[in-house]
């Protein structure tokens, strides 16, 4: 390894890297601390995965009149270290917090992160960043090339359980959002179809 | 309960990889959602950044809180995924007691990592592991290649700050174990004492 340093591409803020072209790369995209992190683009089974889950999510809070809103990659500033730099975007996220014009999507109560096994680092690295946002109660880890879903939830301390509960069938109960998915709903329309 | 996600090769538990032999290097590994992650190796001024922390604060432990210690090198869960995960800071205080035959370190109270050029990214990527743990009260995050330090501290509230208290002169001040540590005696014997 050289001891040479790279010659890097300056450092991003968030506000540069929202108003960023994305240099043309097709497939998600955050910031992390200063620096563009690029995932491959997403399988068509992660993308129905994440489709579905926008599609119910979204159904139940209209049909419940919530003022909450579900969103698709939404840029979320982390919880610690240098949030002028710093976004995650997790495949689906809900707020309440009233709209504002805010950039980014603020007070998450519940992100979604559908995993394939080549994105499994990346995407925990932004699961952790973003696990000490205090209005964060649920974190939920769907898998997309199996069925298995992963549901994290934080005890009367606010401490995360270290242990998910584990869902292969039935139903997910996000209480974060007074929802009761079944995971066939998660998986409807994939290969993976129970 | 392991994740109900498939354990592909390579990927190791915590378990699997408290008993891997190392690839003989001696090369220190850290276990990262599974997979392995090498450390740096050794460099002359992070090692003795190192070697001063553990003094200092070892110093003023022995004398103010002789029921806490010191441990280099400590092996950290997190709450989150623990079973593929392993990280290993510079420095820890905890104030649980040791026991034998015990691979992680319990109950860290403070949490020191050293920067380098190169593990930058690795070592920011740990903090919030750091915080997620209940007993850690205090991070720092000294750089070796600056006269700078950033230092993390939990509110009462138990949230986290919004962004870390940046030191480049004086002292940082560690409630977590009432120590006023300066940069002085950080960086003394390095090529950074000059600038402080």
């Amino acid at each position: 390894m050289t001891r040479t340093a790279p010659k890097l591409p300056p450092l991003m803020t968030v506000e540069e890297f929202l108003a960023w072209d994305g240099g043309g790369h097709v497939g998600k995209q955050e910031l992390v601390d200063g620096v563009v992190r690029s995932m491959a683009p997403a399988s068509a089974t992660h993308a129905i995965i994440q489709g579905n889950l926008v599609y119910s999510i979204g159904a139940h809070l209209r049909a419940h009149g919530s003022r909450c809103r579900v969103a698709p990659e939404a840029p979320i500033r982390p919880a610690i270290g240098n949030l002028s730099r710093n976004s995650r975007a997790p495949d689906v996220a809900v707020t309440c917090a009233p709209p504002s014009t805010s950039k980014t999507f603020d007070e998450p109560v519940l992100i979604i992160e559908v995993l394939s096994p080549s994105n499994i680092e990346d995407t925990w690295e932004s699961i952790r960043a973003l696990a000490p946002l205090p209005t964060l109660t649920e974190i939920v880890v769907v898998a997309s090339e199996s069925v298995a879903i992963e549901i994290y939830r934080k005890d009367a301390k606010g401490t995360w359980g270290p242990e998910p509960e584990v869902l292969t069938e039935g139903t997910l109960h996000l209480a974060s959002i007074g929802l009761d998915l079944p995971v066939a709903e998660v998986y409807r329309g994939t290969h993976l179809e129970l | 309960m392991n994740s109900a996600a498939p354990k592909l090769p390579p990927l190791m538990t915590v378990e699997e990889f408290l008993a891997w032999p190392g690839d003989g290097s001696g090369r220190i590994y850290e276990l990262v959602e599974g997979e392995l992650r090498a450390q740096d190796a050794a460099r002359d001024t992070h090692g003795t950044i190192h070697a001063h922390l553990a003094r200092i604060i070892g110093n003023h432990i022995e004398a103010a809180r002789p029921n806490c210690r010191v441990v280099a090198a400590p092996g950290l869960q997190p709450n989150l995924r623990a079973t593929w995960n392993y990280r290993i800071p510079e420095i820890a205080v905890t104030c649980t007691a040791n026991r034998a035959d015990v691979h992680k370190t319990p109950d860290p109270l403070l949490v020191i990592e050293v920067l380098s050029p190169s593990n930058v990214r690795d070592t920011w990527s740990n903090i919030p592991l750091f915080a997620s743990l209940p007993s850690v009260m205090e991070i720092l995050v000294v750089d070796s290649t600056e006269v700078i330090a950033h230092l993390l501290r939990r509110k009462a509230d138990g949230s986290w700050p919004e962004n870390p208290t940046v030191i480049e002169s004086g002292a940082v001040h560690l409630t977590s174990i009432d120590l006023a540590l300066t940069l002085t005696d950080i960086y003394r014997g390095t090529h950074l004492a000059i600038a402080t």
